[in-house]
């Protein structure tokens, strides 16, 4: 048998098929992936402490900068965690809206992941179908919180404002046509072979090794886990909504695919519950807050990708300390087992099957998984 | 906590005390630890892994029976 020389690829941290700046280092045979090597911190911008700083208001604010995709998830974990610290109970409507902006914000996300992965495998359709159908997702966010993204609309006690009838009336408007172009996006995935026949055994992470790296979100529910924060620990009004957690057993990136197609449909129907069971009656807007208990609290939150949470210790006027543990660094270490034995093509389709969220997730690591490899990276 | 079937969330660090939060039974259990002396759990988590080596780089703690890693500096 003929041995062949090991090299190594760099992909990344600028690279066209990756969305944002990270480094990933592939060790090929070949054409086989012997080993995937990583290095976060690209992104890194240094939150955690720059936080320490702020006051209670302002804290929130730049909680929500963490990501400009699960927006919703960080500024709802860290103000329910403020929650907990001063028991503060939240009106039912209030928990209502957080939990149709949560729910819109799983919908825009899943919804623009399969674009970029429709776009990623030349399959433009379906860029185009999907992207249309996040528009009214968009909308709806817009019109609920007022703006389209970074949509701060938390406030520590409830809402920055009401949802009022024409404004129920406006989403409910912008989800039917939601409804009818997803459809629509949805049928040119499931119809397409040739997407299927790319995604299909690419990826593979089996329950066992999941269970063992403890994935989160999409990537875990891909591999047959049950897991979802919404159905474990229920918070907002999720107790009160009836939904399903969509699995699927394969665990490659087709599977991860059907979960995340599946979970727009049940984000669409929790929406339509939470706009008919919400009360009837004005909120008002949740007043601010610039002091806090000293203590502490923990909270977690199902956002797109999966389980978000955050550590919060409170002083008087600021944060006192915070760790914030998105879904994407959660679920990292497993591209390097989904790419063992593939080839350098499927990269960007493992990595995009994740989901990743680099900006939620930097922070300065290097990993290497092949110590015949270890290699200084200077950024 | 492994034995009861607990799913380790994350570390936290906060320059004197290790902070392991664990996922169990629909409620975040947190175990606290002193940062001397601090012991690797990848062996029972392996995905412990990158938050150790994190705090490892922030806080300049070392854990003992962390895979050995080039540190990245």
């Amino acid at each position: 048998m003929i041995e062949m020389p090991r090299i190594e690829v760099p992909f990344g941290p600028y690279h066209p098929a990756l969305g944002e700046p990270e480094y990933f280092q592939v060790v090929l045979e070949g054409e086989r992936i012997v080993a995937v090597d990583f290095n976060l911190g690209y992104n890194y911008r240094e939150i955690e402490k720059h936080v320490l700083s702020f006051t209670w208001p302002k804290a929130v604010v730049l909680l929500g900068r963490i990501c400009g995709i699960c927006s919703s998830a960080h500024t709802q974990a860290f103000t329910m965690a403020y929650e907990k610290i001063n028991m503060i109970e939240v009106p039912r409507k209030a928990r209502f809206i957080r939990t149709i902006g949560a729910e819109l914000e799983r919908i825009h996300s899943h919804l623009l992941w399969l674009g970029l992965l429709g776009d990623a495998a030349g399959f433009d359709t379906l860029f185009m179908l999907s992207w249309a159908a996040r528009e009214h997702a968009l909308n709806s966010l817009e019109r609920l919180s007022g703006k389209r993204i970074h949509y701060n609309y938390l406030r520590y006690g409830g809402v920055h404002k009401d949802l009022t009838k024409s404004g129920t009336d406006f989403l409910r408007g912008e989800l039917k046509e939601l409804k009818k172009k997803y459809s629509d996006a949805y049928e040119a995935f499931m119809s397409n072979e040739a997407l299927r026949g790319r995604l299909k055994g690419v990826g593979v992470l089996d329950r066992d090794k999941a269970l063992e790296l403890g994935v989160v979100g999409p990537t875990a529910r891909g591999s047959g886990i049950k897991v979802d924060t919404r159905k474990d620990a229920p918070y907002s009004a999720y107790d009160e909504v009836e939904f399903r957690i969509p699995t699927a057993k394969a665990g490659d990136a087709y599977a991860r695919a059907l979960v995340r197609l599946e979970e727009v449909w049940q984000s669409i129907h929790i929406v339509e519950q939470s706009l008919s069971l919400m009360p009837k009656s004005k909120l008002p807007a949740a007043k601010q807050r610039y002091a806090s208990r000293k203590g502490e609290a923990t909270q977690v939150v199902e956002a797109p990708r999966g389980e978000n949470f955050h550590f919060v210790v409170a002083d008087t006027n600021t944060p006192k300390f915070i760790r914030v543990r998105p879904p994407t660094f959660a679920n990292i270490i497993a591209v390097p087992h989904m790419l063992e034995g593939r080839t350098m093509s499927d990269v960007p389709v493992v990595i995009s099957s994740i989901d990743p969220c680099f900006a939620c997730t930097d922070r300065v690591v290097v990993v290497d998984l092949d110590k015949r490899t270890v290699k200084e990276v200077n950024m | 906590m492994k034995g009861k079937g607990a799913r380790l969330i994350t570390i936290s660090c906060d320059g004197k005390k290790l902070h392991y939060h664990f996922f169990l039974a629909g409620e975040v259990k947190t175990l606290r630890k002193p940062v001397k002396g601090a012991q690797s759990i990848c062996s029972l988590y392996p995905g412990a892994e990158l938050y150790e080596r994190e705090i490892m780089e922030k806080f300049g703690v070392r854990f003992r029976g962390h895979p050995p890693k080039k540190l990245f500096t």
